[in-house]
Formats: C-alpha cells, sequence, structure tokens
C-alpha cells in the first residue's frame, strides 16, 4: 500500500467519529499546554535570574579577591600579584585577565570636580573585558604608562562647583554631554580632600596629575546602574598612589570603595599588606577574569580558589539560585507530564474501542489482500494523527496560556508572579514548542502501539466469522 | 475448457476445530480439484464444512492436514505474509453481508484492492468507475453504502470483488441475504463477469437453484465431498440430493417430530 493512502485511511477514520476524536485529541491538547506551560514557566523563572543577574555584571566574568579566612582548603595562601595574574592567564577557559585597583578620587575640571572611581587596569585587556565604547576608544596595549583614560557616561554630568557638588545624576537615555568629553583638559588627584574649601596646613598641599580623555563608555540602558568611574593604567595608579602615601607619610588612606555585593569590604593593602617569607603580597584590589564561555565560569572560579583566593561571579549566583529552584521546576514539570500520560492512556482507550467497533472491517480488509504491515501503519498513523493534531493545538494554547499569564504579571500580579522584579513569568522558547510537538507525536504512536498489535492479531475469518 | 490446468487442487484436505474437549470434523478427507475458468458451485446444508473449505482454499486458514495448490503454490507451507500477496494479487471476494467499508463510498470501496496493491489514486478510481458501470451502478459511485440497496450494495461487492482482475473470485452464500429476484440478477452478472474474464469462480450456496449456473457441482455433507451431476441435481437419491432450504426446515421438524 502506498504511504499516502494509509495517510488516507487514517485520517478518514480519525474524522469518523468526531465526537470521540476531538474528546481524544482535547486531552491531548491539554496535556501538551499543561507540559509546555508548566516549563515554561521554569525558563521563564530561570530567564529573569539571568536578566537580573546579569544586569549586574557579565556573566563570563569571575571577580577574584584576598582569601580572608588564609588560603584554600589545602592551606595554600594566595597573592594579587603579577604573579597571581600569570597564573591565571595559563588557566585553560580564561579568555581574558586583568589586575584592577579602584580609588575614590576627585577628578578636576578647571575649578569643577568630580568625585569618582579611578579604576586601574591592565590596558591590554580592556577589549575583551566587554566594555561599550561611546565616543573614542578603549585602553589598548600602547596607554601602558600613559596618562590616556575612558569614563562612564555620566561622568561629566557630575562635574561641579565643589560647593555645589553634584553626587548624582541620572542623564535620560541619549542626553548630550554638557562638553565635549574628549576635548576637555583634566586633571586627578589621589587627595579624597582636594577642593573641601580648607586645607589641613599639616599635611603637604595634594599633587594634580594630567590627565587626558580618550574614550566615552556608552550609556547603559534604561534602568540599569552606571559607575560613575574613569578608567586607566593600572600601573600608573599604584605609582600615583605609593607617591601620594610617601607625601603623607606613610600611613594615610585614600578613600576606596567597595560596591561588590556579598563580598567582606576590601581593606586597601596595596604595597602594604600581607607580606610573608616568600616577599610577594598583594599589590592589587581585585583580579578580573575573563571566561570563554559562561559553562566554564565554574570550572576556572574552582581553580582560582585553588590558588588560594576568594571569588565571585554572577554565573555562580545564577547557577545557585536556579540549583534552589530546581525541585519547584521540576514539580512543575511533573505536573504537566502526569496530564500529558493521562492523555496517552485516553488514546491507547480510543484506539482499542475504535479496533473493537472496526474487527469487521480489519477482517474484510485483510481478506481483500491489506498487508498486516499496512494495517498496523493504518493504526499507528491514526494515533500519531491525533497525537500531532493535540500537539499543535496544544502547543498553540500555550502560547495564549503564556502571554495570558506574562499579561496577569503585568497588570497587577507581579507580587504574584514575578522573580526578583522580573515581569515575564512564561516564556516558551521554540526548542520546547518544537520538543513539545514531537513529544505529542511520539506519545500518540507509542499509545497506538498495543492497538495496532491487537489489530493485527486479529484473525480474519474469527472477524467475519459472526455471519 | 476440459484441457485447461487445474487451479486449485486439494489432497485429502482435513480440518479439526477443537473446543475445549470436544473435536469437531470440518473437513474430512477432501480431495477435488478447479480447472481454470471454471464455475464451480459448493452446495450442502448448514455446517457440512463449506465455508470451511472456502476458507482454506483462499488461504485465510490452514489445514489439519492434508495439500493445497492453488495458482500453482502450496498454500499449506506459505507464511501469512507470501499468501496474502497471492491473496492480494490472484482472488477476489464476494461476501453474504457484503461486508463493504461503511465510511467509503461505493468507488472507494470498489477500488479498495487496488489500494491494497500499491496502485496510484488516478489509475484505480478509474478501474473503480469502469467496474461500477459494469455492474450498472455508474450513477452511484459517491453514494455510502448505507443509502444503497441490498441488491446494490451486492453488486458494489461484486466490483470490488472482480477490480483487480483476479484469477479466482470466492463467493459464500453470495445471495443468501437477497430476495429471490435479486438473487437473480446478482448471480447473473457474477457468472457472466467471470465468463467475460475467463476466471474462475467458486460459489458457496446452499440453494440448488443457484447450481444451475455452474460447470460443475460438488455437495458438501459432514466435512466429505462428492461431485453431482448437474442433470441429476434433483433426481438423484436421497443421500446425494441437497436439500432445498424449505425442504430442510421440513426435515428438520420431521426429525423433531420423531424424538
Ligand atoms: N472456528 C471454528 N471453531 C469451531 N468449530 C468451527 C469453526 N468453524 C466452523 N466450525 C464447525 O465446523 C463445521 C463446518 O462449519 P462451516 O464450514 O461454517 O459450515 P457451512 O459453511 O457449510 O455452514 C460446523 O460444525 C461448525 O460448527
Ligand atoms: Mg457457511
Amino acid at each position: 500500500m502506498k504511504l499516502w493512502d494509509i495517510f488516507a485511511f487514517s485520517f478518514k477514520n480519525f474524522t469518523r467519529r468526531k465526537t470521540r476524536s476531538f474528546l481524544t485529541v482535547l486531552g491531548v491538547v491539554i496535556g501538551t499546554a499543561a507540559v509546555v506551560t508548566m516549563l515554561s514557566i521554569g525558563v521563564g523563572m530561570n530567564k529573569g535570574f539571568e536578566d537580573q543577574i546579569s544586569q549586574w555584571g557579565n556573566l563570563r566574568q569571575i571577580e577574584v579577591y584576598e582569601n580572608y579566612w588564609w588560603g584554600s582548603d589545602s592551606g595554600v595562601v594566595g597573592y594579587l600579584d603579577e604573579i597571581t595574574v600569570e597564573q591565571i592567564r595559563a588557566l585553560d577557559h580564561v579568555y581574558g585577565v586583568t589586575p584592577r585597583v579602584t580609588y575614590y578620587i576627585p577628578l578636576v575640571v578647571g575649578r569643577k570636580q568630580a568625585y569618582v572611581s579611578l579604576i586601574g587596569i591592565d590596558p591590554a585587556e580592556m577589549s575583551k573585558f566587554g566594555y561599550d565604547i561611546g565616543l573614542g576608544r578603549l585602553l589598548d596595549a600602547s596607554d601602558k604608562g600613559e596618562n590616556n583614560f575612558v569614563m562612564s557616561y555620566v561622568v561629566p554630568f557630575l562635574i561641579s562647583n565643589p560647593k555645589k557638588p553634584v553626587y548624582w545624576y541620572e542623564p535620560y537615555q541619549g542626553e548630550p554631554h554638557p562638553f565635549d568629553p574628549l576635548l576637555e583638559a583634566y586633571k586627578i588627584t589621589m587627595d579624597s580632600s582636594y577642593g573641601q574649601g580648607y586645607q589641613d596646613l599639616n599635611r603637604p598641599k595634594p599633587k594634580l596629575y594630567k590627565a587626558n580623555c580618550v574614550g566615552v563608555l556608552a550609556q547603559k540602558p534604561e534602568g540599569v546602574w552606571d559607575d560613575n568611574c574613569i578608567i586607566m593604567d593600572v600601573d600608573l595608579v599604584i605609582k600615583y598612589w605609593e607617591e601620594y602615601e610617601k607625601r603623607q607619610g606613610g600611613g594615610g588612606g585614600g578613600d576606596i570603595i567597595v560596591y561588590e555585593i556579598g563580598i567582606p569590604p576590601i581593606k586597601p593593602s596595596p604595597g602594604n599588606g600581607n607580606g610573608d617569607d616568600s616577599g610577594r603580597k598583594n599589590v592589587y584590589h581585585q583580579i578580573l577574569v575573563m571566561v570563554d564561555e559562561t559553562k566554564n565560569v565554574q570550572d576556572v572560579e574552582k581553580a582560582i580558589r585553588d590558588m588560594g583566593l576568594s571569588t565571585s561571579s554572577s554565573m555562580s549566583y545564577l547557577t545557585e539560585m536556579q540549583e534552589q529552584t530546581k525541585f519547584l521546576r521540576m514539580v512543575l514539570g511533573a505536573i504537566g507530564g502526569i496530564s500529558f500520560f493521562v492523555a496517552a492512556l485516553s488514546i491507547t482507550n480510543t484506539m482499542i474501542m475504535s479496533i473493537y467497533e472496526r474487527t469487521r472491517e480489519i477482517g474484510v480488509m485483510k481478506v481483500i489482500g491489506c498487508l498486516v504491515r499496512d494495517v498496523r501503519a493504518m493504526f499507528l498513523v491514526e494515533a500519531g494523527i491525533i497525537g500531532i493534531v493535540g500537539g499543535v493545538v496544544g502547543v498553540g494554547l500555550s502560547y495564549g496560556l503564556s502571554a495570558l499569564l506574562n499579561y496577569i504579571a503585568v497588570n497587577g500580579g507581579g507580587g504574584l508572579f514575578g522573580y526578583y522584579g522580573s515581569t515575564v513569568v512564561s516564556i516558551v522558547p521554540p526548542w520546547l514548542a518544537l520538543a513539545a510537538l514531537v513529544l505529542a507525536a511520539t506519545v500518540g504512536v507509542v499509545s497506538g502501539l498495543y492497538p495496532a498489535i491487537r489489530a493485527t492479531r486479529l484473525s480474519a475469518i474469527e472477524a467475519l466469522g459472526n455471519e | 475448457m476440459l484441457a485447461r490446468r487445474a487451479i486449485i487442487e486439494t489432497e485429502n484436505l482435513r480440518k479439526v476445530f477443537r473446543i475445549g474437549k470436544e473435536k469437531v470434523v470440518a473437513l474430512d478427507g477432501v480431495t477435488f480439484s478447479v480447472r481454470e475458468g471454471e464455475i464451480c458451485c459448493l452446495l450442502g446444508t448448514s455446517g457440512s464444512g463449506k465455508t470451511t473449505l472456502l476458507n482454506i482454499l483462499a488461504g485465510l486458514d490452514k489445514p489439519t492436514s492434508g495439500r493445497i495448490m492453488v495458482c500453482g503454490k502450496r498454500l499449506d507451507k506459505m507464511n501469512e505474509r507470501r499468501i496474502t500477496l497471492l491473496r492480494q494479487k490472484n482472488m477476489g471476494f464476494v461476501f453474504q453481508s457484503y461486508n463493504l467499508l461503511p465510511h467509503l463510498t461505493a468507488l472507494e470501496n470498489v477500488a479498495m484492492p487496488l489500494t491494497f496493491r500499491g496502485v496510484g489514486a488516478r489509475k484505480r478510481k478509474k478501474a473503480a468507475a469502469e467496474m461500477l458501470k459494469q455492474v450498472g451502478l455508474g450513477e452511484r459511485m459517491r453514494h455510502k453504502p448505507t443509502q444503497m440497496s441490498g441488491g446494490q450494495q451486492q453488486r458494489v461487492g461484486i466490483a470490488r470483488a472482480f477490480v483487480a482482475k483476479p484469477r479466482i473470485v470466492f463467493a459464500d452464500e453470495p445471495t443468501g441475504n437477497l430476495d429471490s429476484k435479486t438473487t437473480l440478477e446478482v448471480m447473473e452478472m457474477m457468472v457472466r463477469m467471470a465468463r467475460e474474464n475467463n476466471l474462475t469462480l467458486i460459489i458457496v450456496t446452499h440453494d440448488p437453484e443457484i447450481a444451475a449456473y455452474a460447470d460443475n457441482i460438488y455437495y458438501m455433507k459432514d466435512g466429505q465431498i462428492t461431485r453431482v451431476d448437474k442433470e441429476n441435481i434433483h433426481k438423484t437419491p436421497e443421500q446425494e440430493v441437497p436439500l432445498s432450504p424449505r425442504e430442510e426446515e421440513q426435515s428438520k421438524e420431521e426429525v423433531q417430530d420423531n424424538l
């Protein structure tokens, strides 16, 4: 028999008992929609976490700190110095590494100034750390030892009269800078009290360094925190800081800020902290690592911790959050799975019933030359049709349900459904829709297997026997 | 016609059914043959083994013992798949209760054997339409079986049996559900089509009237088969004379009376 004719026969039988076929298909529709909707909530949940966390930082990035509990499990103590940077660079899956120091300092433009974070990094690595440039250029290897810097978009708005300082400003999207940041002449000082109006006469006069802006980072999207910072060569920043400390006579503290979440505040230690017999010490505040792919982040973190350092990454938060909700997602999936199973039973039931009804027809077909193979195929295809039709409608329905859930979440139900401020609760990715269709068709065919075998076992003469 | 070779040959066929401990001998040493192009009639009372023999000849059932050749093939030695293919190519069937598929149109029903053979839609529709015209149902191709009378349904059944140009057509009590006028029409149609296409027709019946259409008549009783002379059908000694249904009823009553 031609395949097409088998389909035609199956389809005719499918449309013959309209009510029953409809109800069986409805079972599959509900099963499919249940699975897809439940899983879509799981996907939405994960996406919510991901969106949230990737706002805090790049998912491929690891921040490396000194280990406050003295070393790793094996007792090794790691230091934030060039040796460690090179060791990390040598690890597998490491895409970029840079040391980092951060000081909170005044950025001076004529008589105006702004308090900004002065961040020192390895200029050669800047392009690997996901900075979006808006104006000018990023730092590169040629900026080593140079007083060139890149500033964040918000900085020019903060440059103000120190008597009426602007500490916070949120430019609207695309708001033009009050002046051309690339053309302005800047100075920086490591003395955070500069420009406060009074001068501590016991302390030396603050030293100002010329600095040159070569680039401005792109504006962050609406609602995403934008750091006010300037970024330059880490060695130069450390040099400035050492000069400042020397002039201050040793002690003295520049204000340094650390705003990473969940990490104990770092004491400023470069240049004077934690030396041991090896003569090594913490030269940097942190080391930043960019991993090649998110899936390798945890491995790289582990390797760095084994070097006696602490790490933190957005990815590890994400994994932890996803781990915590895994059970919930499994429960959701199981609820959907059960309805699918019930649907499968109803397909089997329907097919067995129709075989009872069609016993005689099956007998006739066999007598007049229908191969057992074709009889079996007819029933499998019919069950498959039920599965596919149910699957298609079910997936359609789940798109509707998904939209409805998201609508409810946005309009009033947000507190009930939203995760960590995200309003999207349900996402049906294409792979889920496709997997559901394949599953529905497979479940259909599998459910039809037993009835199909029964149909083939049926003896033709017995089927006709009650003549 | 006598020179033709046998298309069906059986040798000492036995068929024993077991129902629990009880054995029913349905066929008890049936040896006979049918030549190609012959119209052959199996007469006999209800329960004499006619259907059982037909089923075995068509490869729908296996004999308990004995040999059977159909179209040059040893049916008793073949597997189900090959027998089905043999049936597909060489045999047509007419049933007492028509056995049309109720959700298919007359045309689709007639085309069914060709569908099973894998003949393309256009070709089989043409053949089926031609067949329906031959049985006088050219105007009712799109009708469903439920919209037709018994006689019309059986004519669809005949068209279906002949459409694939088989070598043998089996008809088990083809007129059993029809009135005498329709019986005549249907019989004449079958015989005419068998003759025109020069194919072998095996008709099972308990109606001696029908036997008149046959070249050869066999009489079955208690699983045994005897050839009957056409001329003697109403004259032969009692044990060889098949009773007409009415006579059969009467004899049954007599038996009961005697008890
Ligand atoms: N499947 C079966 N199981 C048991 N006995 C059967 C079966 N088929 C036929 N028989 C018995 O075999 C005998 C012959 O039956 P059958 O060939 O149908 O007779 P006929 O067609 O001449 O009326 C009967 O006694 C019947 O009861
Ligand atoms: Mg019978």
